[in-house]
């Protein structure tokens, strides 16, 4: 079996990574410097944690799932993953490898429990996973990476129930998987935010702290909050959020905050929590 | 404030919609795609014709009307690389969303709520 180590939940958006590569060219901009500095201590538990292996849950946005056919739930098999060219070209990062021999195994392991998964030989990551990244980890990224992609812009979405499930079977997959390796669990989406309609620009402090504390302990009261009211209170892009569920369902009910971090630069809630798995008892 | 998940608020970009504005949203998609930022530079008439955008649909990209071309069923994200590819960020977007001046518009941002779901009886249920 492998090891999970523990579990981060992250917001990503754009203007992040291009305020990180602004950043250490020219010094972050004064809205920005809290979140690099915000982001130090989980890149610092990361270090002492040596995951060898991280599993993502993020949505991608238009950059290379296009409308011909959309997946729901897919997962990226491949032993490598480049990055997304968003339409303004690349930024100066290389592409994340993967593990094929430590994806199968969970992606066999996800279908026996239901979830029917696209399977993508070629997958390439926009700033759902390179907005974030580089705050986390120096290239080259030090360890290997299972994407997982869920449609989150294409109503319906899944459901919040539906996505804490497959942290729920994440979990029996990567303790039964055969392997031995160190995981962590990342899951990412944009904390509250809308960038259309009248309600461009909404933004919702309150509601991203109460998130980012309710996430350790009450899991189930934010798992029983109809995604239509997160909308309206939080933007409907804050939808995301109900990514987050399935990295909290793939740790230990037990596991418990080591860190987290809120700020709003621009017009997305920035926040991040990193959380420690218990030691499993010998 | 405005809570309904309606348009103008919003503008919920469901399958059904995708199905409706297919071809409008698969043009937009493609601007990622440098060689498509090529040919709507050199004769954009020519590309909206290849991929057989309606009239509306034409006059709203002539017109960089990207509040309409959201309202038509376009996906925001889609939509953004076509502002792109002209000049503008997804910003300049935001503020033709909300009919304003842009200059006056950036001061604004972000707009803060600080309502939470347990307000929403009161505030909006009823009207859902």
């Amino acid at each position: 079996m492998s090891r999970i180590l523990g579990g981060i939940g992250i917001a990503h958006t754009p203007s992040m990574g291009y305020q990180y590569d602004k950043g250490v060219r020219e010094g972050f901009d004064p809205k920005w410097q809290p979140w690099y500095d915000g982001t130090r201590p989980v890149k610092q538990w990361l270090r002492e944690k040596r995951p060898s292996h991280m599993v993502v849950i993020y949505n991608d946005h238009m950059n290379y799932f296009d409308l011909k056919a959309y997946p729901t739930f897919a997962i990226g098999v491949a032993a490598h993953f480049p990055q997304a060219d968003e339409g303004y070209g690349l930024r100066p990062f290389p592409g994340v490898d993967g593990d094929p021999d430590f994806a199968w195994p969970i992606a066999r392991s996800l279908v026996r429990d239901g979830f029917d998964l696209t399977f993508c030989q070629e997958l390439e990551l926009d700033h759902g996973v390179y907005s974030w990244l580089p705050y986390l980890f120096d290239a080259p990224w030090p360890l290997k990476v299972l994407p997982i992609a869920v449609n989150m812009l294409m109503h319906p979405v899944p459901t919040p129930q539906r996505l804490h499930a497959l942290g729920a079977s994440l979990r029996r997959a990567l303790l039964n998987d055969g392997a031995n390796r160190d995981v962590v669990v990342l899951a990412t989406g944009g904390m509250s935010h809308q960038i259309h309609g009248t309600k461009f620009g909404l933004t919702n402090e309150k509601w991203d702290r109460y998130f980012l504390d309710a996430i350790e302990q009450r899991q189930d009261e934010l798992v029983a909050t109809p995604v239509e009211e997160i909308m309206q209170v939080a933007g409907t892009e804050a939808a995301e959020l109900a990514m987050w569920y399935t990295m909290r369902a793939a740790l230990a009910v037990s596991a418990r905050t080591h860190y987290s971090f809120y700020t709003l630069p621009a017009v997305t809630g920035c926040g991040v929590i990193a959380l420690d798995e218990p030691e499993p008892r010998g | 404030m405005d809570l309904s998940l309606e348009a103008p608020s919003v503008y919920l970009f469901t399958g059904e919609l995708c199905t409706r504005s297919y071809k409008l949203n698969r043009f937009a998609f493609d601007f990622k795609y440098p060689q498509v930022r090529e040919r709507f530079a050199n004769d954009p008439e020519a590309l909206m014709t290849d991929y057989a955008l309606t009239d509306n649909e034409k006059a709203l990209v002539r017109a960089r009307d990207w509040t309409g071309l959201v309202a038509a069923g376009g996906n925001h994200f889609n939509i953004i690389k076509i502002a792109a590819a002209v000049g503008e960020s997804h910003l300049h977007v935001g503020a033709h969303m909300c009919g304003a001046n842009w200059d006056e518009f950036k001061q604004t941002l972000p707009h803060r709520v600080e309502i939470m779901p347990s307000d929403l009886p009161a505030l909006a249920k009823g009207k859902r």
